[in-house]
């Protein structure tokens, strides 16, 4: 392989407001144009519109309210509750869309698919565009495709829960790959379990590693739910690896996510 | 990264037309049902559907029933009484960006116009240093239940070095139902933004103290996440408070009206 010069980044990056939280695009690739910048932005509005709880005449609220049904939504909303029950049935009850109250007053809310699955599908948008290397930041849930730079992976920090300007873990990851995270403190309100109403207890965080935003930020929600026994359930599913936390500040590790784990930080020697 | 299953790769691309029908071939297969003929693609199977739709018919008897205020108060920790409609936070975050990006040297008149902040709080520039911090061990402990376990020690993230001449900027304050919030933000020479601390927070009872404990450092990271060389990204739960980010946003259209950044 001929080496040449490596030619100077255009780094783009882009922070947007959007579905309630920021979602930052750290674009390192050379394509120079952003239309799939703006292309995945205008998505992401669409998604905000349509399955919002925040907004009172949503679809998705309109649905929970039983003044439209199925037949007067778009495609992507059957296909979306179609896959919150699949994944309700993947964790026996753990994930369940139709089961905790929402803002709007239903008790409809796919939001624990609806973030993952649209930030994936924003990474496909770019990756249509040409771009090759960057990550989408939803609040936390991250989509990760190619390198940060040539032959570098991306150092994706893990928030510590009960250490305020730490990090509990940092993780070399090269994608396509995605790391999403569930905690008690998100949004100011606790995680609900569907299967009793009460907020769960037993961790104070989950990080989920795997292929796919859409069932690794699932699959972190659906773990804090579960608790430590979590980490069992998530064996079923190849290709992914977990890392909980919980209130003695104990990191309990799937067995493969070690792997993940960045081997040292490097410092600087002054 | 180990190959993902059939079951994994289900939204590989997103939820697209053919999703329906894959996810119908997954379930045939999972619960060993009959019907193991490939749906039309993009359609839904009729079962499915009408599983679906009882489910929400379901949701609408119920809402006909007085919700258990056990579950409204589980969602609702920090206030008492049900939340009525809320407003939708990009939204006010997208009115003050429109506000701020719209004036120049009236800037604060501006925000205060759209978004009613404290108008006795003003930006403002002075010179200001940031302090590093170390990083503790992690050490490793035995295990259980088949995952590995170890103490949680912090990595610290190490702050940027500081340059003589940064410059620190003041948010507007924001006012909401648990307190004012106002940031201060520190840019380098160059315009970088260096860190970002709370000047205020809101304090009404221990939930509140605690929750903005833990969830202000984390708005800091998410600030700081852009342009941080330790790490390029970071995963966790964020407090997603929009008068933090409101007030963060007031301080960075000042200092970009003052030249200080090129920061959008």
């Amino acid at each position: 392989m001929v080496t040449t010069a490596t030619p100077p980044k255009a780094r783009l990056h882009h922070v947007e407001c959007v579905m309630g939280t920021a979602v930052s695009f750290d674009v390192r690739d050379t394509t120079p144009h952003r239309d799939g910048l703006d292309e995945a932005i205008a998505w992401l509005h669409h998604v905000d519109h349509t399955f919002s709880t925040y907004i009172d005449d949503s679809p998705i609220s309109r649905l929970g309210r039983a003044e439209i049904t199925l037949d007067d939504v778009d495609e992507e909303v059957t296909d979306i509750l179609l896959l919150c029950e699949q994944l309700n049935d993947d964790t026996d009850g753990a994930f369940d869309a139709f089961a905790v109250p929402a803002p709007n007053g239903t008790t409809l809310d796919p939001s624990g698919v609806v973030k993952g699955w649209s930030i994936e599908r924003a990474a496909h948008i770019l990756e249509a565009h040409g771009h090759t290397d960057f990550t989408i930041n939803a609040g936390g849930d991250i989509a990760i495709r190619g390198h940060a730079a040539p032959d570098t992976p991306w150092t994706v920090g893990i928030r510590h829960p009960h250490d305020r300007d730490a990090l509990a873990m940092v993780l070399d990851v090269v994608g396509p790959a995605a790391v999403a995270t569930s905690a008690t403190y998100e949004r100011g309100a606790h995680i609900i379990d569907p299967r009793t109403g009460q907020p769960t207890t037993e961790l104070a965080s989950v990080t989920v590693v795997g292929p796919d935003l859409t069932l690794v930020d699932a699959y972190s929600t659906a773990i804090f739910v579960m608790g430590l026994s979590g980490l069992q359930w998530l064996a079923r599913h190849r290709g992914h690896e977990a890392m909980a936390i919980t209130h003695d500040d104990r990191m309990h590790l799937t067995p493969g996510f070690t792997a993940w784990r960045r081997p040292e930080i490097e410092r600087p020697a002054y | 990264m180990e190959r993902p299953s059939p079951t994994d790769q289900r939204s590989k691309r997103g939820l697209g037309a053919d999703q329906a029908a894959r996810l119908a071939a997954l379930n045939a297969r999972r619960t060993g049902s009959a019907a193991s003929r490939a749906p039309r693609r993009g359609v839904q199977p009729p079962t499915q559907r009408d599983a679906l739709n009882a489910r929400l018919d379901a949701l609408a008897n119920r809402r006909s029933l007085p919700p258990p205020s056990a579950r409204a108060g589980a969602l609702t920790p920090n206030h008492a009484g049900p939340r009525s409609r809320r407003r939708h936070p990009a939204q006010g975050a997208r009115a003050a960006a429109l506000g701020l990006s719209l004036a120049s040297t009236g800037a604060l008149a501006a925000l205060f116009a759209v978004t009613g902040g404290n108008p006795s709080a003003g930006n403002q520039v002075a010179a200001a240093s940031i302090v590093a911090s170390p990083r503790p061990a992690t050490a490793l402990v035995p295990g259980s239940a088949g995952a590995t376990s170890m103490a949680a020690a912090p990595v610290s993230t190490t702050p940027p070095v500081a340059a003589a001449t940064d410059a620190v900027v003041d948010g507007a304050v924001f006012h909401n139902r648990w307190g004012d919030v106002q940031v201060e933000a520190t840019f380098a020479p160059d315009g970088t933004l260096l860190d970002v601390t709370t000047l205020q927070t809101p304090y009404i009872d221990g939930r509140s103290v605690r929750i903005n404990e833990i969830a202000v450092p984390q708005l800091n990271s998410e600030a700081l996440t852009a342009q941080s060389a330790e790490v390029d990204t970071v995963s966790g739960a964020t407090y997603t408070s929009n008068d933090y980010r409101r007030s963060l946003q007031s301080a960075i259209d000042a200092a970009r009206a003052a030249g200080l950044t090129a920061i959008a």
